[in-house]
């Protein structure tokens, strides 16, 4: 998993995946999204001191092009959240993800991350990413990243030096991914 | 940051002279203005035409409501055509003196006397003034305004007026091509490098006055140029609209940079469709400076159609009271091996909005694609806002794609460091503010840093610190 930008407690309380999601107690949380998540998903952080962690994998076969639109809303002042997406998409899958960080005026203190990497493996493979900010007070620090990039060859050569075949070291980058 | 207090400084440019004109059409627009502006202009028919057909899309779009509020623009209210002074002139003393007054206070005579390779200054639609050293000249490179190319180099104009930003590709591509007039015009033959920048200004003068330029720059192969556009307008209460066009054609090897400093008056509506296609190997450059108007929306395009081919877009919006920068940039990696790099750097204050809208798009053709986009945004205080929509739509496994953006205030750490070397608080954040927009102003020709400079400080008098 790639590093938390959070500085993350041991214990964190798990969300139910639903379209609204309302945090309204003080708490730190982690909520994980995946393919059997709803398609637009609105989480709003209404009171102060929240901490929370969103985790997505999507993964997106042939023929298939899921969407995810995710929207973090942060309401109350000293709320903080990290967003980590990934998408997988294999053969002539397509999907889609939007991710919007959203900081009112009277929301000071917050600090929000969102990081959206993809794995485009078959040539036939698309991503649409969409990472958004909309900031409207000046005490944050929001910050987002996207990458696209696929296995290439030298990927493969270091762990096929180690005696597994192509297949096996795929699967282990994979793994990797999104571990 | 505690909000500061900010009462707006004088415009710097917001003087106005008498209106002057020799010809204007009604307000509004509707086939007779345009066959009018067509009339005076003398046109040849096949430019009719289009001006009529881009006159029908446009008023069959609608005007679009997914980026900044438009909602204020009255189109039946705008002067769609101006002329002040007949023809172009090629001298400096021909000008009428009372224009030339006016450039003389936007420094055009200076930079002229100076070192510029040639100088088209558009007053309001029309060139009154065109230059070009001999030097280039007998080269074979052409800068005059498309006016005056559509009746000496009508062929070049034909072959690629419009293809590249055809009139249905947007509402305002519509209207500028329906009304255009007046803009530059610029070709520069194979294997010719043009050392000096190429420059024009551009100014709206009159109350409600459109501005609709329209400029069309051809390098061909492993030709090289620099062109460069400053704008400034004088302020004025009613809505004035800016709606140009700009298309770039470099063909293999070729090198354009495209630096363009924008400074109207707090009251217009800047709409700037601006586009260019590299052929293989060739790189394209937008220098792209926003600091004026109410509501900017302009997203320099690059598709790039030839193996090899570079785009880089360094793009720098400074959003006041009351403005809306809606600034950005578009990608199309259409053949393999295309690089992009755009650099977006962002200052809000005062209540002012600034948006990075961003598009990078690789196709099945890009295969070893790479593009890079960065976006800071500073926020001065707590009533302005920072938005980011980047959109990244990739169909191709072999590439490298990567977008940042982080929004930030003033590091207090970076105050206090400054401030125990003795500087003010005021002093402290407005060398943070240049420290942070220094990598897009170095890019830019020295007397335009030095203005660019001065206007940022002017602009945001009063409010850091």
């Amino acid at each position: 998993m790639a590093a938390s930008r959070l500085a993350l407690p041991t214990h964190l309380t798990p969300l139910t995946p639903a379209g609204e999601i309302t945090v309204g107690e003080p708490g730190t949380y982690r909520l994980v999204l995946d393919t059997t998540a709803p398609p637009i998903c609105t989480v709003r952080l209404t009171v102060p001191d929240i901490l929370l962690q969103i985790i997505s994998n999507q993964t997106a076969g042939s023929g298939e092009a899921p969407t995810l639109f995710l929207t973090v809303d942060h309401q109350a002042p000293r709320t903080k959240a990290e967003v980590l997406a990934k998408s997988l998409v294999r053969g002539t899958g397509s999907p889609t993800f939007k991710g919007l960080l959203r900081i009112a005026e009277s929301a000071t203190g917050c600090e929000s991350y969102l990081r959206h990497d993809t794995l485009l493996l078959g040539d036939q493979a698309r991503v649409h990413s969409w990472p958004a900010l909309e900031i409207l007070n000046n005490e944050v620090k929001c910050s987002h990243s996207a990458t696209v990039r696929t296995i290439r060859d030298e990927d493969l050569a270091y762990i096929r030096s180690r005696g597994l075949t192509r297949k096996q070291a795929e699967e282990q980058i994979i793994t990797s991914f999104f571990a | 940051m505690a909000t500061a207090s900010y009462t707006p400084p004088p415009y710097q440019y917001g003087f106005a002279d008498p209106e002057l004109y020799q010809a204007r059409t009604q307000p509004g627009l509707t086939e007779e203005v345009v066959r009018e502006i067509s009339g005076l202009k003398d046109e040849p028919v096949w430019m009719l035409e289009q001006r009529l057909r881009a006159l029908k899309t446009f008023q069959e779009k609608p005007v679009p409501s997914w980026g900044a509020d438009l909602s204020a623009i009255n189109f039946d209210d705008i002067t769609y055509f101006l002329r002040a002074h007949d023809s172009a002139e090629r001298s400096w003393d021909e000008v009428p003196e009372k224009i030339k007054e006016t450039f003389e206070r936007i420094g055009v005579p200076q930079a002229e006397r100076e070192y510029l390779a040639g100088s088209g200054a558009q007053y309001d639609s029309e060139s009154v003034y065109h230059n070009l050293s001999e030097e280039w000249k007998v080269r074979g490179v052409i800068f005059c305004d498309l006016d005056t190319a559509l009746r000496e180099h009508s062929e070049l104009v034909q072959r690629y007026f419009g293809t590249l930003v055809p009139a249905a590709d947007n509402t305002f591509a519509a209207l500028n091509s329906a009304v255009w007039s007046g803009g530059s015009f610029v070709y520069v033959p194979e294997g010719v490098h043009v050392t000096m920048p190429l420059q024009a200004y551009f100014r709206i003068n009159a109350q409600k006055a459109g501005q609709f330029e329209r400029t069309l720059i051809i390098v061909e192969s492993g030709a090289n140029v620099h062109y460069v556009e400053g704008c400034s307008a004088p302020s004025y209460s009613a809505g004035s609209l800016h709606a140009a066009v700009v298309e770039v054609f470099a063909a293999p090897g070729a090198r354009v940079r495209y630096t363009t400093v924008q400074n109207w008056s707090d009251n217009v509506y800047n709409l700037v469709t601006k586009r260019a296609r590299a052929q293989a190997g060739a790189t394209v450059e937008w220098v792209d400076c926003n600091l004026g108007s109410c509501v900017t929306m302009k997203y320099p395009a690059v598709q790039l159609v030839g193996e090899g081919a570079h785009a880089e877009v360094l793009s720098l919006a400074l959003a006041g009271p009351g403005q809306h920068q809606d600034a950005g940039s578009k990608i199309h990696h259409l053949a393999p091996n295309t690089t992009s790099t755009v650099t977006s750097k962002s200052v809000s204050f005062g209540g002012g909005r600034s948006s990075y809208r961003g598009l990078v798009v690789g196709n099945r053709a890009s295969k070893g694609m790479r593009s890079r986009v960065v976006c800071d945004a500073l926020l001065i205080d707590g009533v302005s806002r920072s938005d980011t929509y980047p959109t990244i739509d990739i169909a191709q496994p072999d590439s490298t794609v990567e977008h940042e953006a982080s929004v930030s205030a003033i590091a207090e750490a970076q105050l206090s460091y400054l401030r125990s070397r003795g500087l003010t608080e005021a002093e402290a954040a407005s060398l943070v503010v240049h420290g942070f927009l220094e990598p897009v102003v170095k890019q830019l020709p020295m007397e335009f840093a030095i203005e660019m400079n001065r206007l940022i400080e002017l602009q945001m008098e009063g409010s850091v610190g």
